[in-house]
């Protein structure tokens, strides 16, 4: 069995995030960056599946971005990967999820892998696109948002996230393309023997170029902060006071006090 | 007795050999361990070893321990004894009037009276165990009056009966002429007996003593009493280190991170295991062990003996017993070695300087690094630390923020005279950030110049260290170190222990020495040298100091932060029960501040409920960590009344 987990590198999302100058993304600068937390349930999801088949699959990792993508990879490879794709491209951000998708479809084509994990969806950008247009592309049977998974006899039992708190369970057989949601797995903490065996699995860089067939299908033409509406009031004081201008507030401005 | 020799002759060499073995075993057990280096500084280590092992230093530092050094020197002297007796059971003509006639009777007085003493020792040993015995000499896995103390207790005690009784028929022989008041005041009641019956007591006597000395040296290796051998070594080899730091490790593929066989433990550790004697006393002063947590410091100790005993020489590297596991003789559980608040009270407390904590912290850095099993809350932890180098996870850039209002506060060298290192929780926690202003204040009132590094300061580590996860601190320590060099740093001044610790003992290892003060010990230091204005006296009511782990029993610093208080106060604050050396945690070090106490009861509880029994208004800290434990636990206790206070907060009050 083969197996392709797509993992994205982001900011940490406790940063203060600033537009950059050309006002189409947010500027680089001081940002600390970190796996996508999503790919991180992919990356457990897919590790687990290996165990479970009593490490038979193979694992490849791909991540697409600047040089600094390498150290989700690593992470990656610590926590049970196989082998890592550095798809090189220090623009990565300007590709919108079609191009993005289509530069995973072209490497993956012809590779035979069995399961393909991403994650729901990326913490910055948030669009949930590339995932499903990945296996648009490739002809897989494709589920998203799961927060179960099991594997048994070349089917998939998946548990959906769906709105309104209602979960489905759909089975998918393979070959599939799944995205996961928080809640499908607690990520494993890399033991130090995993960190150091990580250093000597394949790690494989690729150009975008060399993948990349289509032209971006949107184009972002401007990034900006929510503008601000209302303003937050703070109350502070004695607490008795506190409390007595809070109720205020609520039969003033609101019906849930009556 | 001439037919003595062709008996005793046998019956020792046979003795002498079978104790020869088991000492043999047990050392080739002890070389099983890693190798450390504790053979440095030989003149510091004797020293040492005649301070706590001859001098019994820390055994009389409770007033039984008075018991213990009169049998150990009744003990010494009689080894001269017994070792001219057995010299007279083996050769025929050796004896001890061949010495110069005074040198003979002063020996004979002494042995006399030294039995005496041991005599009594073993008597008051034996009430105290049958009596009133104290809670901490038994345990789940011993009692204070165990099978084994009582037969040795009851092996020397016929030992000098029997030695009193020979000596006693000698003298009414008339075979021994020396003054031995005991023996013959106990001749005088032998007097009326025939010859043939006090040459009988007389030979009866060697020989019960004999035959017990032989039989007590056997058991001496096979029991706990294999501290009277290994004791004095394990003084001589003691960490000369204050505080016990933990060593690095190196992180190379292929390698194995902590402990999780016996085998992976340093020979000193297993050394330490076969000295512990039992007392007790670290149980007694461990916070975790005395709110119901399953650690306990000296089942650790003996888990480690009873594992290395069990597994032996051939399986030690293998694992036929666990060393951690599922609770049971010879195996630690993991919930006794997440208890561990890393306080050092066992630490301080062992009268034969056995290091229990680092132990604990060696099998933590298995269980990290090599599982990477630990309580769930640390997973967070431990990516706060990586991702943003603070336990809490908030963004780096806000770390400088509390400063802003006092303007540019860069550390620049040459310019500023310390870095002020703030911490994490100095820079992050509200309520400790009041702390940071209180210090900056005092600082900047005494002329001080101080700088800090702002949202480029780092965490220092101490936490992740203290829980295992050597290879995270590695990191942080390395680029800590450098950014201080980068810098130009040469002295530091931070508000927390912790930090204070890790930055002045720990980050030598890394090549890193610097002055490092504690805020206490500077503001301590610029009262002495009138560089504060005058405290105009704070009213705080009713004071008490509570001792944090890592300043005052770490690092011997009890005096400074006193001395601000009462320089402040205009009067000593009060003194808790438990203090200084004996001083309780208030939960949070060694990584617990991160942790769920799910187990027992809660140890900042133990230690608001020991203040409030003598109903303070103000508890002093000097720790950020001692102040969220300290203010939940009073108001989980509904005594918000008494307020907390930090050292820096009361000074800072005081001059304003």
């Amino acid at each position: 069995m083969k197996v392709l987990v797509c993992i994205k590198q982001v900011p940490d999302m406790e940063s203060r995030f600033k537009v950059n100058g050309s006002g189409d993304w947010y500027d680089e600068a001081d940002l600390a960056y970190r796996m996508n937390e999503y790919d991180e349930y992919a990356v457990e999801q897919a590790v687990q599946l290996k165990e479970q088949l009593g490490d038979a699959p193979d694992v490849t990792v791909l991540s697409i971005g600047p040089d600094r993508v390498g150290d989700a990879l690593k992470k990656a490879l610590a926590m049970g990967c196989d082998r890592a794709v550095h798809v090189q491209d220090p623009d990565s951000c300007r590709k919108d999820p079609w191009q993005i998708a289509d530069i995973i479809a072209s490497f993956a084509k012809g590779k035979d892998f069995d399961v393909i994990f991403t994650g729901m969806q990326s913490q910055d950008r948030g669009s949930a696109q590339v995932g499903v247009t990945v296996a648009e592309r490739l002809g897989h049977n494709c589920t998203t948002t799961l927060v179960g998974f099991g594997f048994a006899d070349g089917v998939i039992t998946a548990k959906r996230e769906l709105e309104g708190g209602l979960k489905s369970v759909v089975k998918v057989p393979l070959p599939a393309l799944v995205t996961c949601q928080l809640g499908l797995n607690v990520p494993r903490y890399p033991t130090l023997p995993n960190i150091m065996k990580a250093k000597k699995k394949e790690f494989v860089t690729v150009p975008a170029a060399e993948l990349l067939t289509e032209q971006p299908a949107v184009a972002t033409e401007k990034l900006y902060p929510p503008v601000k509406s209302g303003s937050a009031v703070v109350l502070e004081g004695d607490l008795a006071q506190v409390a007595d201008r809070l109720l205020g507030i609520l039969k003033e401005k609101t019906t849930v006090v009556k | 007795m001439p037919s003595t020799q062709i008996y005793f002759l046998p019956l020792f060499v046979i003795a002498l050999v079978a104790f020869c073995f088991s000492c043999y075993q047990r050392l080739q057990l002890v070389a099983v361990g890693t190798s450390e280096d504790r053979f440095d500084r030989p003149g510091e280590r004797l020293a040492g070893m005649f301070r706590y092992a001859f001098g019994q230093e820390r055994v009389l530092a409770r007033p039984y321990g008075l018991n213990h050094f009169a049998l150990f020197w009744a003990f010494m002297l009689l080894l001269v004894a017994n070792v001219s007796f057995l010299a007279e059971g083996l050769f025929s003509g050796f004896t001890l009037s061949a010495l110069p006639a005074p040198l003979h009777h002063v020996l004979g007085l002494a042995f006399d009276l030294v039995s005496v003493v041991a005599l009594v020792s073993v008597a008051v040993a034996l009430a105290r165990r049958l009596f009133f015995a104290p809670s901490y000499l038994g345990n789940d896995y011993t009692k204070a009056c165990s099978g084994e103390a009582l037969l040795i207790l009851a092996l020397i005690a016929t030992l000098m009966v029997a030695f009193f009784l020979l000596n006693a028929a000698q003298i009414a022989l008339g075979a021994e002429q020396t003054l031995r008041p005991v023996s013959g005041a106990l001749a005088t009641l032998l007097q009326g007996m025939p010859q043939a019956s006090l040459e009988l007591v007389a030979s009866a006597s060697w020989w019960v003593h004999a035959v017990v000395l032989l039989l007590f040296m056997n058991l001496l290796p096979r029991s706990k009493h294999m501290h009277i051998l290994t004791a004095i070594p394990n003084c001589y080899f003691r960490n000369l280190e204050k505080p016990n730091v933990q060593p690095r490790e190196s992180f190379e593929l292929g390698k194995r991170f902590g402990v999780s066989e016996v085998a992976q433990f340093s020979w000193k550790d297993l050394l330490d295991s076969f000295s512990c004697t039992e007392c007790g006393r670290c149980q007694d002063l461990c916070p975790a062990h005395n709110t119901g947590k399953p650690l306990n410091p000296r089942r650790i100790i003996h888990d480690i003996k009873v594992n290395l005993l069990e597994n032996g020489v051939a399986n030690a590297g293998k694992k036929q017993l666990p060393l951690i596991g599922e609770k049971a003789e010879g195996t630690s559980c993991e919930d006794a070695l997440w208890s561990c608040t890393t306080c050092g009270a066992c630490l301080s407390v062992c009268p034969v300087l056995i290091e229990h904590m680092p132990k604990i912290v060696k099998m933590r850095r298995h269980l990290v690094q090599e599982k990477a099993r630990f309580p769930e809350e640390l997973l967070n932890l431990f990516e706060n630390m990586e991702q943003r180098s603070n336990p809490w996870g908030i963004a780096p850039s806000e770390r400088g923020k509390w400063a802003n209002l006092l303007g540019d506060k860069e550390f620049v060298a040459g310019k500023t005279e310390y870095l002020f290192f703030v911490g994490c929780a100095g820079s992050f926690d509200s309520r400790a950030k009041q702390t940071t202003v209180a210090l900056a204040t005092v600082l900047d009132k005494a002329g001080v110049t101080w700088g800090i590094l702002g949202r480029e300061e780092l965490c220092c580590g101490d936490s992740v260290r203290r829980l295992g996860n050597e290879f995270v601190f590695d990191r942080m320590a390395r680029e800590n170190v450098a950014k201080f060099k980068e810098k130009g740093v040469t002295k530091i001044v931070t508000q927390c222990p912790h930090c204070f610790s890790t930055l002045k003992n720990d980050y030598r290892q890394y090549g890193l020495e610097l002055e490092v003060l504690h805020h206490s010990e500077l503001i301590a230091r610029l009262v002495q040298e009138g560089k504060l204005p005058a405290a105009k006296g704070v009213n705080l009511g009713k004071t008490l100091f509570h001792d944090s782990c890592y300043l005052g029993r770490h690092n011997d610093t009890f005096a400074a932060p006193r001395q601000v208080i009462e320089a402040a106060t205009g009067a000593a604050p009060g003194e808790f029960e438990r203090q200084k050396e004996n001083g309780f945690c208030c939960g949070a070090g060694g990584g617990r501040m991160w942790m769920e106490e799910q187990i027992g009861t809660r140890i900042n509880h133990d230690r608001v409920n020991e203040a409030l029994k003598q109903q303070p208004d103000t508890i002093c800290v000097s720790c950020p960590y001692c102040m969220t434990m300290l203010e939940d636990g009073l108001k989980d206790q509904g005594a918000e009344k008494v307020r907390v206070k930090d050292i820096a907060e009361v000074m800072a009050e005081a001059i304003n």
